[in-house]
């Protein structure tokens, strides 16, 4: 397989499974979640580099602990969304810069584990993002009822016999998962936008929410799949370029929708 | 039908932080009664609609939410329950059909398929609550009380033994108001549901609400609602649906020592 063809295979993976959890996490409220989640792997990673290990096993449990740190913040010791976020935010962002600085190859370390790299992706790496996301996909639709109710109504969820704080730790762990696997790909700065942006333009338009999962996997391949190829013909990085398109289409969406109920709207009074 | 109460409380009592909310509160709600609980902001409404409910735990005292503890129902789908303001944001991407389905979730657990009971029994919800015209429409861009009834058909779609309902008459206009009490009333008469609900204002339910609970930290008043037709004179010309249940009872009850305290028991 060549470096393209994993390069399109790592861009469709990431951005066709990653709004399967993104469509909760952005009706739970939580798009900055991935951000602070992604800056926990990046002190994973970095302990990776400095302990010379292999960065799955490490990223992973860092972030999941984190993510399940956070909503302890939240659920217990009652800190306030915000506050508990940036905790973890920032706890990453210094606990990183301190391991990567104390390893031989900072600058190098730091861009790829910034921005990934799509085009030097391996087909180990492709493996691994595939077991990674399609298992958190899988475990989402299997809650897909559980985490519903959750997001339509927390306490009417809890009336209904689901239990709200593990449902919602394990959805924040299902992030983070997403997250850890994107580090390849898009990196650190970028991964959080491939869980949330095509998730939330999908929202935009999709009328039930099953139809809004299934668009938002589409926007994110496709945009995967366009952003490779334009970024491969302009010669610009392609994890920035694929969020780049998914912003677009976000703010079509957003621009284009009501422009087209509205013209709509006018055709039906017009008849 | 069961004689058994589907609601008990024994002197509970409940504190946040310290500060005690609830003191002593001891009552039994029966299968049909349409119960209204009403009393100050502070006095314990909503916190005991959350402990009869399971959401929280009494710091004392005992609760028996149809026959048991609780946390320890496991026939969730028994208990029905519309949250206050239930309003979902404009970009909530569900339609009408996928709210009201899941409402059934509760009895078909996490995995099971629908079967055609569930199907009927979700389609019975939406024509008791008349919003079978708006299965497709997406549930963000309906009115407030289009919503508050898509809640509700979401709550029954289970086949629930009782309601629970939280200011359900709160920042909806009179003719949602009057529209929500005819869907109510209509279970009570045709389905013998118990309804359990928090209210400040009568609003148009005052024909239904055959009990009156006033909570203050404790059970100031409980029994028959008081009859408008005989008070109307207290009111200056106000319709019944403008007064509110919480200074109405202060008014008819607090000042009044020959009052029982407590619901006296046929």
């Amino acid at each position: 397989m060549s470096y393209i063809a994993r390069a399109y295979g790592g861009a469709i993976l990431v951005g066709g499974l990653a709004p399967v959890v993104g469509a909760f996490i952005v009706q739970r409220r939580q798009a900055l979640i991935g951000d602070g989640l992604g800056h926990l792997a990046f002190a994973g990673a970095a302990g990776a580099a400095l302990l010379s290990v292999s960065p799955l096993p490490l990223t992973l449990g860092i972030t999941v602990a984190g993510a399940v740190l956070l909503e302890w913040l939240q659920r217990f010791a009652r800190a306030r969304a915000d506050v508990a976020l940036s905790v973890i935010y920032y706890a990453g962002i210094a606990a990183g810069v301190v391991m990567l600085s104390a390893t031989q190859s900072y600058a190098s370390s730091a861009l790829t584990l910034l921005f990934g790299s799509l085009l030097t992706i391996t087909a180990s790496d492709l493996l691994l993002i595939a077991a990674v996301l399609g298992g958190a996909a899988l475990v989402t639709l299997a809650g897909y009822r559980t985490f519903f109710l959750m997001v339509l109504d927390e306490k009417a969820a809890a009336v209904a016999g689901v239990p709200v704080g593990p449902t919602a730790t394990l959805l924040t762990a299902l992030a983070a998962s997403v997250v850890v696997a994107g580090i390849r790909a898009v990196g650190v700065l970028l991964i959080a936008a491939l869980l949330v942006i095509p998730a939330a333009a999908a929202q935009r338009v999709a009328r039930s929410f099953k139809a809004s999962l299934l668009l938002g996997s589409a926007f994110g391949a496709s945009g995967g799949i366009a952003g490779v190829w334009l970024a491969i013909r302009l010669d610009w990085p392609p994890g920035a370029t694929i969020v780049l398109l998914a912003i677009v289409l976000y703010l079509a969406m957003v621009v284009a929708i009501p422009i087209w109920s509205r013209v709509g709207g006018r055709r039906h009074s017009a008849q | 039908m069961s004689d058994r109460p589907v609601v008990s409380c024994d002197q509970v009592s409940f504190s946040y932080g310290g500060e005690p909310v609830l003191d002593g509160v001891s009552l039994e709600i029966a299968t049909g009664e349409f119960v209204a609980i009403t009393g100050p902001n502070g006095g314990g409404k909503s916190t005991l609609f959350e402990l009869m409910l399971g959401l929280l735990r009494p710091s004392g005292g005992s609760i028996e939410l149809l026959g048991v503890p609780p946390r320890r129902l496991r026939q969730r789908w028994r208990v029905g329950y519309v949250p206050q303001r239930p309003y979902s944001a404009v970009d909530f991407p569900a339609t009408v059909a996928e709210v009201v389905s899941a409402g059934r979730w509760a009895r078909l657990g996490p995995l099971r398929f629908p079967g055609t009971p569930d199907k009927k029994a979700v389609s019975n919800a939406m024509e008791m609550t008349g919003i079978s015209d708006l299965v497709k429409e997406r549930v963000g861009e309906l009115s407030g009380g289009q919503q508050q009834r898509v809640h509700l058909a979401r709550a029954l779609a289970s086949e629930p033994d009782l309601i629970f309902l939280d200011e359900p008459m709160t920042g909806v206009d009179l003719r949602a108001r009057i529209h929500f009490k005819d869907v109510l009333a209509g279970l009570c008469s045709e389905h013998d549901k118990t309804v359990v609900l928090i209210a400040h204002e009568y609003g148009p339910l005052a024909d239904l609400v055959n009990r009156l609970i006033v909570l203050a930290g404790a059970i100031k008043f409980d029994g028959p609602p008081p009859r408008h037709e005989e008070d109307s004179h207290h009111h200056h010309g106000l319709g019944s649906e403008h007064l509110s249940l919480w200074d109405e009872s202060e008014a008819l009850y607090s000042a009044r020592d020959d009052l029982p305290a407590k619901r006296e028991e046929p």
